[in-house]
């Protein structure tokens, strides 16, 4: 099942295999996460020593890493979506219809991207830092931000993708 | 004559004594002396969305007129705030450290809380180590995994030598009941809501004032929701809020507290104890790193840290003494 | 429109749009910000929304649905998933529905570790999916099964549901975890009677495992390893350089090395180190998460049977399942935050709380609010829109027993309504996620699948209502 491509053509796969990058920096940031959990878990136990604010950094990478997921879930239709009552119709049809989601959804992650933005300016702004250690939590924002954006452009392209009746 | 609704949203529960002993009473203050015209709307919980460190910003934005929040969720942005957490700066009551905190707060608050409306500042009373071995002096506290309330609270922690253990409310009291963390570092008034009091057995506390630790809270308003009221009732929020808000706010963790602290007691099972004056002061000496690192922070944040420091101290002796 | 009929127009938009294939998520999303939109204007919305999705993905006690879901792959990645599925084959083969009964068996074995309905279904949706189907297993029953056994990471403690329950009511979580306990192994064997009784009737669902199974691989390490590990923890015990925890866990691993069934090892060495973590307070359940997959990941290497290939493949599923969930956990965020604007939950709430009823009368009311509300919306949104408005009021009514008592037998049935939601259809999550998992298999059909598993629900919950004792009797023998 995962061999097949749910879009066919250049411009598909290279779209694939973009999203599929940043989704797998998702994953080793997701084992990052786990290992430094980990590790803290160790310390505590065996030497009395927990990584301070552990449970920042697994609030941090995993916020993260779900914004990199996001883009490939798109990519691939992962979104659960009812198709028992429009099944009788013509798949050019649905496919249209669906893609008008895709704009929708689009239209939300391009909004996400933006207020991240404006979430890293004034976050940087404000001189605002992690709870337990005074690192800068503006870069994390932008980073979020970026990663939204990539998600917004995967809304985009599925949906012109769908529209051509390539998907 | 016009009437108006006012949205509070806060992250506590609404059985929580924020909500039912303080919030509460204070809305129901504010629509009797506005002869029911100015109401205010309590939503606990996070029921309007976002998460707590979002509250201040939900106020600020209009995402709501009122909000209930702690400066430390946003650390970093209040730097001022933080005198108050400092180790053995703050009163051991709640009736000293509130009214102190809200002049402290209208002499120093003013440019970094300047987006929104300061309603009050104020700060809770003692908070004492909650663990599930006696305490009795600083060599006890050796190796003991304790939850920190605040990351200065934490700091203080590691320099009497305990381990400090960073976690989520939530995840308190589960970590206790698995033996995970060996206690827990907060006031009375939040025992019986996460049961430290049935999850461990002795609760120590530091004799008199300064006392160890305490934590800061804001009630904020929308600016352009309060200069929109019409005057009458703007008044009847300026009664309602500044000093008055935070003398309330103290009285309750005091009375909560103190009650808390006889039901404890009596329980038969809990041990409640204070650990000596000469310990006291080993327990000072130890933590001064923490006031000097924190004044030598406020250096690079263009701050008179020794100067807050000195009229925090000032403050919270005038009403301790009051 | 008063505040009620408004959050009805926002339900009817809902579905209708989740009729006309908008994804799920979407449907939430969107119904929710234009509700709140109109109720408190659209600069209200775009600060909400601002940086509201970070946020809500940042979640500490979210973390564990990618973790647990990564470790789940990771477990069919490295055949430790169909190892163990083997080994049931061959003791359950032979029953009718054997195969069935043994992933339910495995849901409440992993219930103990993880507190998330969610990441149990999407984490027996990659492990035990593929051995149902090769085991031609009905499609409608093997999701159904999966659907329904995912709710036993809430129902089995320990619970995320039961966490929040705890700080909603100011409860002791311990007694939760305690109270859950009976009710949670009742609804494991409620579901394998489901089974049962559904094969009994329509035999052709589950057919008998006939081909050859093979015998399971045996390691040459694993005994010599075993041994060396349990002399070494019983002597740093011994000469106490490491704690007695320590020293016990490290020995009860070595033995199982030494004896057990060889290719089960490593699948029951993860299972030994996350529970024994968890219970014997060396981590917290959400911590179990991340120390679970870090295992998991050692064992797979060890034997090879990681590379970079599946770990590529294990990452990605890891991807698509965990944007789709944090998506839908995002909608309903703000689905929720259009709810409690519209004040449509406490005011039914207050409704029958003020309606001068019975107690029974009320609490029966309050539940069957929840089974309706549940089929319709997100679990958590749910809980955490009507809690505080419930709990004060069941508090206050008089059972014959002590509020405490109270407070935990209502803590109690909530987790069973929560998770007769999860499953129930038409908005049930864990149906929602198996089926996108499973891929290919009609919704309509999971959705009948599920039914027997919902009845078996209703009359657990019928049984808890009726019998208070079932869930504090633990609850007062332990304390
Ligand atoms: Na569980
Ligand atoms: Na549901």
């Amino acid at each position: 099942m995962e061999a097949q491509s749910g879009l066919p053509g250049r411009f598909s796969r290279t779209v694939e295999t973009i999203t599929a990058t940043v989704a797998i920096v998702g994953g080793i940031l997701l084992l990052i996460v786990a290992g430094l959990v980990t590790t803290s878990v160790a310390g505590r136990w065996l030497f009395s020593k927990p990584i301070p604010a552990d449970y920042e950094f697994v609030e941090i990478g995993i916020g993260v890493a779900v914004f990199a997921f996001l883009p490939y879930t798109q990519v691939r239709s992962g979104h659960i979506a009812v198709d028992t009552f429009t099944q009788r119709l013509p798949a050019r049809v649905n496919a249209a219809v669906d893609a008008v989601w895709d704009l929708v959804l689009a239209a939300f992650l391009g909004f996400f991207a933006w207020g991240l933005v404006s979430g890293a300016q004034e976050s940087f702004q404000y001189n605002e830092t992690m709870v337990q250690i005074s690192w800068p939590i503006w870069p994390v924002y932008a980073i979020c931000a970026g990663l939204a954006a990539v998600a917004f452009l995967g809304a985009l392209a599925v949906a012109v993708l769908k529209f051509g009746g390539r998907a | 004559q016009e009437s108006v609704t006012l949205k509070l949203h806060h992250f506590l529960p609404p059985v929580s004594n924020v909500h039912s002993k303080l919030l509460e009473p204070w809305a129901k203050q504010v629509a009797a002396d506005s002869g029911d015209r100015l109401k205010i709307e309590i939503y606990p919980a996070m029921q309007l969305g976002g998460k707590p460190p979002q509250l201040y910003d939900q106020a600020r934005n209009g995402v709501v007129d009122i909000v209930w929040t702690l400066p430390g969720n946003t650390p970093g942005r209040f730097p001022s705030t933080e005198v108050f957490e400092l180790p053995f700066v703050p009163a051991a009551k709640a009736t000293a450290n509130a009214p102190a905190a809200q002049e402290y707060g209208e002499a120093n608050l003013a440019k970094e809380t300047a987006d929104v409306k300061l309603l009050s500042f104020w700060a809770h009373d003692q908070g004492l180590i909650h663990t599930n071995k006696p305490i009795a002096k600083m060599e006890d506290l050796a190796g003991l995994k304790l939850r920190n309330p605040t990351r200065l609270a934490g700091e203080a922690l590691s320099a009497l030598g305990a381990v400090s253990v960073s976690m989520p409310v939530p995840q308190t009291p589960e970590a206790l009941a698995q033996k995970v963390i060996d206690g827990a570092v907060i006031p009375w008034e939040v025992v019986p809501s996460i049961k430290v009091d049935e999850l461990t057995r002795y609760h120590t506390s530091v004799p008199g004032t300064p006392t160890l630790y305490t934590a800061t809270f804001f009630l904020a308003m929308n600016k352009d929701r309060y200069a929109g009221l019409p005057d009458d009732l703007k008044a009847v929020l300026d009664k309602n809020s500044g000093m008055t808000f935070a003398k309330l706010a103290g009285k309750m963790w005091d009375d909560v507290g103190s009650e808390v602290a006889a039901k404890v007691k009596a329980s038969g099972k809990n041990t409640v104890s204070e650990i000596s004056e000469e310990e006291k002061a080993r327990w000072v000496e130890a933590t001064q790193p923490v006031r000097d690192k924190w004044v030598e922070d406020m250096k690079g944040k263009g701050l008179d840290g020794a100067a807050l420091l000195e009229q925090a101290k000032a403050l919270i002796s005038k009403y301790s003494a009051a | 429109m008063s505040g009620v009929e408004l959050a009805l127009f926002g339900f009817a938009a809902m579905l209708v749009l989740i009729a006309i294939r908008m994804p799920i998520a979407l449907a939430m999303l969107v119904v929710g910000a234009g509700g709140y939109a109109y109720l408190s204007g659209w600069n209200a919305l775009f600060y909400y929304l601002q940086t509201n999705t970070y946020r809500q993905f940042a979640s500490y006690t979210l973390s564990v649905i990618p973790l647990f879901i990564l470790m789940g792959a990771l477990a069919e990645r490295s055949g430790m998933a169909a190892t163990l599925f083997q080994a049931a084959e061959r003791r359950l083969g032979r029953t009718r529905g054997g195969l069935p009964m043994a992933v339910i068996l495995a849901c409440t074995g992993f219930g103990a570790i993880c507190g998330s309905s969610v990441a149990t279904t999407a984490t027996f949706g990659r492990a035990a999916m593929p051995e149902l189907r090769r085991a031609k297993v009905d499609l409608g029953l093997a999701t159904g099964t999966i659907a329904a056994g995912g709710t036993l990471g809430i129902l089995i403690p320990p619970s995320v549901i039961l966490v929040i329950y705890a700080i909603t009511a100011e409860q002791n979580i311990a007694k939760l975890f305690q109270a859950a306990l009976i009710p949670g192994l009742l609804a494991a064997a409620f579901y394998c009677i489901a089974i049962a009784v559904v094969v009994r009737r329509r035999p052709e669902l589950a057919p008998p495992v006939e081909r050859e199974i093979a015998r399971l691989p045996q390691p040459v390490w694993a005994r010599p390893a075993g041994g060396l590990l349990a002399l070494a923890a019983v002597g740093a015990g011994y000469l106490g350089s490491v704690s007695v925890t320590a020293a016990v866990l490290g020995a009860i691993i070595g033995l199982v090395l030494l004896v057990a069934d060889f290719a089960l090892v490593p699948a029951a060495a993860v299972a030994v180190i996350v529970v024994g973590g968890i219970y014997g307070g060396v981590f917290t359940p959400t911590e179990g998460a991340a120390v679970g997959v870090i295992v998991m990941l050692i064992f797979g290497l060890a034997q090879r049977k990681l590379n970079v290939g599946n770990m590529r493949e294990a990452l990605l599923q890891t991807a698509e399942t965990s944007g789709m969930i944090f998506l839908i956990l995002l909608g309903a965020e703000v689905f929720g935050a259009f709810l409690a604007l519209t004040r449509m939950p406490s005011t039914v709430a207050e409704m029958i709380g003020n309606s001068g009823m019975a107690p029974y009368a009320v609490l029966v009311g309050m539940l069957l609010v929840y089974i309706v509300l549940g089929a319709v919306m997100d679990e958590l949104a749910m809980i955490l829109l009507t809690l505080p408005v419930f709990v004060p009021i069941v508090l206050a009514l008089d059972f014959g027993m002590s509020a405490e008592d109270v407070a935990i037998w209502f803590g109690i049935l909530v987790l069973v309504v929560v998770g007769i939601g999860l499953a129930a259809p038409p908005i049930g999550l864990n149906v929602f996620i198996i089926n996108k998992i499973a891929g290919d298999v009609p919704i309509t059909r999971t959705y009948r699948g599920v039914m027997p598993f919902v009845i078996a629900d209703v009359i657990r919950l019928a049984l808890l209502t009726a019998l208070p004792i079932l869930s504090l009797w633990l609850v007062r023998v332990l304390n």
